[in-house]
């Protein structure tokens, strides 16, 4: 069993990383905190998040357990706390549900069975490049790219960070210099493509939750994304695999 | 665990059957190892369990593929079809250190798609995919002109069709089964149940499985494989309900099906303890099971048939909702022991029933008082006039037996002795 409480706000931001690539999550508790890594059923998106006990209030964990959850009903449990507010969360196993405290209030959530949710294994990546950008700025790209097309080349060398995307007639590019970006280390020019869709929710999550973000790349190879909020002491990454070229 | 699962093929050569179907694949998937083919999709189609689904894993498996897979389980509109199949599609996988760089994309039952309304968007999604796709595409169907018709995907699919295997293929393979599980079985009942199967490989293997309860299987049990088409009904059904999260839900389902409540609670009640694991969801389900008993018992006695509907909700939607979460397991559901014990005690209780009514006869009462009075007859006949007593019910040697095990022969013959000095008193 554990129990713990926490601002809302990291909660939901915890449920809305994940639901970005699946609908059904499983997540673990330890004596560390929570944490849960999931990839989405057409195995291009994985993410791997984790919260640490001291972003809880206060936490309490004997033993490690893991609980399937429903991320929308979870979602829609949350929207009853207002932002900043702080939830109590209490799962025993002899109960079998998890209780969501707001306020006064007691809300008992049925979860699902996660005997058949697999654990999943970070594939073993090599990214040459580690650019720290500001997230702003990849989220405006971003935006500006969705509206031309749906896929975005990134790409980085010794001196810069590019974001490009083409439509059939338009084209969106983001240059930034090593004086404009908080760091970048890549010895070899990279780049790859990847599909708007996804990137675009990862981007926004970011966004929304941190000023600063850590990209890994490759040559069309996969993608790394790191943030942290909550004094760090809350850390999301995400890998995208990249969309195939012609 | 379910024998269909544990015996799957890993590899395309362990697939029995369609030896054709198979160097197709195998051929399909050769191009796609080394460029596009023209064709970048292929549908399997053939009658259930002749290895059309396990040939698509088969191949993924041989080539190092991942597998991205669309169940009939998942809701397969337009939107989900694009999110799933579409993205798995035009992006590499995140696996491919393990899987080399292409993924399979399997889309079973894709003539049962999330067509609401004659909304044929999953379809025309499928297409949209395939006229895109980098990755290999694995189609599969029961229906093939379901399937096809009013959409260009005979032309842009290689079509490869399953045939129902031969019995002899399947009766192999069923021995090697047992060899494996270490049961000890005849050939005849082997190849009875493949015949019985029809070229269906995965009915074959779950028939063997539901009579090979024990370590030898004997030939008198292959009747109780009589059920087979119900129980695929009935297993669906069983599913639906047990997993089912509302009331409603369960319901539904159980109107859908077309058994009998009378029927149905013995499914439920065999099947309770094989569902659910928490001992409290056990004791509530069976809880709600006896309620619905007690309304079919009024049913029956007083023949009133709207009471049905009561009994229905509380062995279903009671039953359903028993649990604190849905159980994703593999669930093996068992045919009601109940039921097998009276096909098996058929023959035993048709020979009571014929003592019974020579008891009635000779002491002039009922059938029924008869079998009252059953196994005070049976006391008589153990006693020291067991003959003239056999001889005056006009007992046969087969009643005796029954009744008395092998002092039934020995009775027998005292009896006809017995018959004999008093057919000599006549003349």
């Amino acid at each position: 069993m554990f129990q713990g409480k926490i601002r809302s706000d990291f909660m939901k931001a915890v449920i809305d990383a994940t639901s970005i690539l699946v609908d059904e999550a499983k997540f673990k508790f330890d004596s560390d905190g929570l944490y849960g890594r999931m990839v989405d059923p057409a195995h291009v998106g994985m993410i791997d998040f984790r919260v640490r006990k001291e972003a809880f209030d206060e936490y309490e964990c004997e033993k490690e357990t893991e609980i399937g959850i429903d991320l929308e009903k979870l979602r829609g449990i949350l929207k009853i706390a207002s932002a900043g507010d702080i939830i109590g969360l209490k799962y025993d196993k002899k109960e079998g549900r998890l209780e969501v405290e707001v306020g006064n209030l007691k809300r008992k959530m049925g979860l699902l069975d996660t005997s058949e949710m697999p654990d999943t294994k970070i594939p073993s990546l090599e990214l040459p490049a580690e650019i720290v950008v500001s997230t702003a700025e990849v989220h405006q790209a971003i935006r500006a790219a969705e509206a031309i097309s749906d896929h975005v080349t990134l790409m980085a060398d010794k001196e810069s960070f590019k974001i490009k995307a083409e439509g059939d007639t338009d084209v969106v590019e983001l240059i930034l210099s090593k004086e404009q970006l908080y760091s970048i280390k890549c010895d070899e020019p990279v780049k790859s493509m990847f599909p708007l869709d996804y990137l675009s929710d990862m981007v926004k999550l970011a966004k929304s939750n941190s000023e600063e973000l850590t990209i890994n790349l490759g040559n069309d190879y996969p993608l790394k994304m790191a943030f942290g909020f909550a004094g760090d002491y809350i850390k999301m990454m995400y890998l995208l695999a990249p969309r195939i070229e012609s | 665990m379910n024998w269909t699962e544990k015996y799957r093929p890993k590899s395309i050569v362990d697939i029995v059957g369609n030896s054709r179907a198979k160097k197709l694949l195998i051929e399909w998937a050769k191009k796609w190892q080394e460029g596009r083919p023209e064709k970048k999709a292929v549908i399997l189609y053939g009658k259930p369990g002749v290895g059309k689904t396990s040939s698509a894993y088969a191949i993924a498996h041989d080539f190092g593929w991942d597998v991205i897979e669309m169940n009939a389980s998942d809701e397969r509109n337009r939107e989900r079809i694009r999110k799933i199949a579409f993205s798995g599609a035009v992006n590499e996988s995140l696996f491919y250190e393990e899987h080399g760089r292409k993924k399979l994309i399997i889309i079973d039952e894709a003539d049962n798609l999330y067509e609401r309304q004659g909304d044929a968007g999953g379809k025309k999604a499928i297409v949209e995919t395939i006229r895109n796709t980098k990755q290999p595409i694995v189609l599969i169907a029961n229906d093939y002109y379901g399937l096809i018709k009013s959409s260009p995907l005979k032309d842009i699919c290689l079509s490869i069709e399953f045939k129902p295997v031969p019995s002899r293929e399947i009766a192999r393979l069923l021995k090697k089964i047992c060899r494996m599980e270490g049961i000890e079985v005849s050939d005849k009942v082997l190849i009875e149940i493949a015949e019985r199967s029809s070229g269906d490989v995965r009915s074959a293997i779950n028939d063997l499985q539901s009579i090979a309860y024990r370590k030898r299987i004997d030939e008198d049990v292959i009747s109780t494989l009589g059920y087979r088409d119900r129980e695929k009904e009935i297993f669906s059904g069983l599913r639906d309900i047990f997993k089912a999260d509302s009331i409603r839900k369960a319901v539904s389902v159980a109107r859908r099906m077309d058994e009998s409540p009378d029927n149905l609670i013995l499914w439920i009640d065999e099947n309770i303890p094989a569902e659910y694991e928490d001992i409290h969801e056990i004791y509530l389900a069976y809880e709600h099971l006896s309620r619905a008993d007690v309304f079919l018992g009024r049913v029956r006695r007083r023949q009133y048939y709207g009471l049905w509907s009561y009994a229905l909700e509380l062995m279903t939607g009671g039953v359903a909702i028993s649990k604190k979460h849905v159980y994703r397991k593999f669930t093996p559901y068992h045919f009601p022991s109940w039921l097998r014990e009276m096909a098996r005690s058929k023959a035993g209780r048709a020979m009571r029933l014929r003592i019974a009514k020579k008891i009635g006869r000779t002491m002039h009462c009922s059938t029924r008082k008869g079998l009252d009075m059953f196994s005070s007859v049976v006391k008589m006949l153990h006693g020291r006039d067991a003959a003239k007593i056999a001889a005056s019910f006009e007992f046969e040697k087969e009643e005796l037996e029954f009744m008395l095990g092998e002092d039934g022969k020995k009775v027998w013959e005292d009896m006809q002795f017995i018959l004999k000095q008093k057919q000599a008193k006549l003349f």
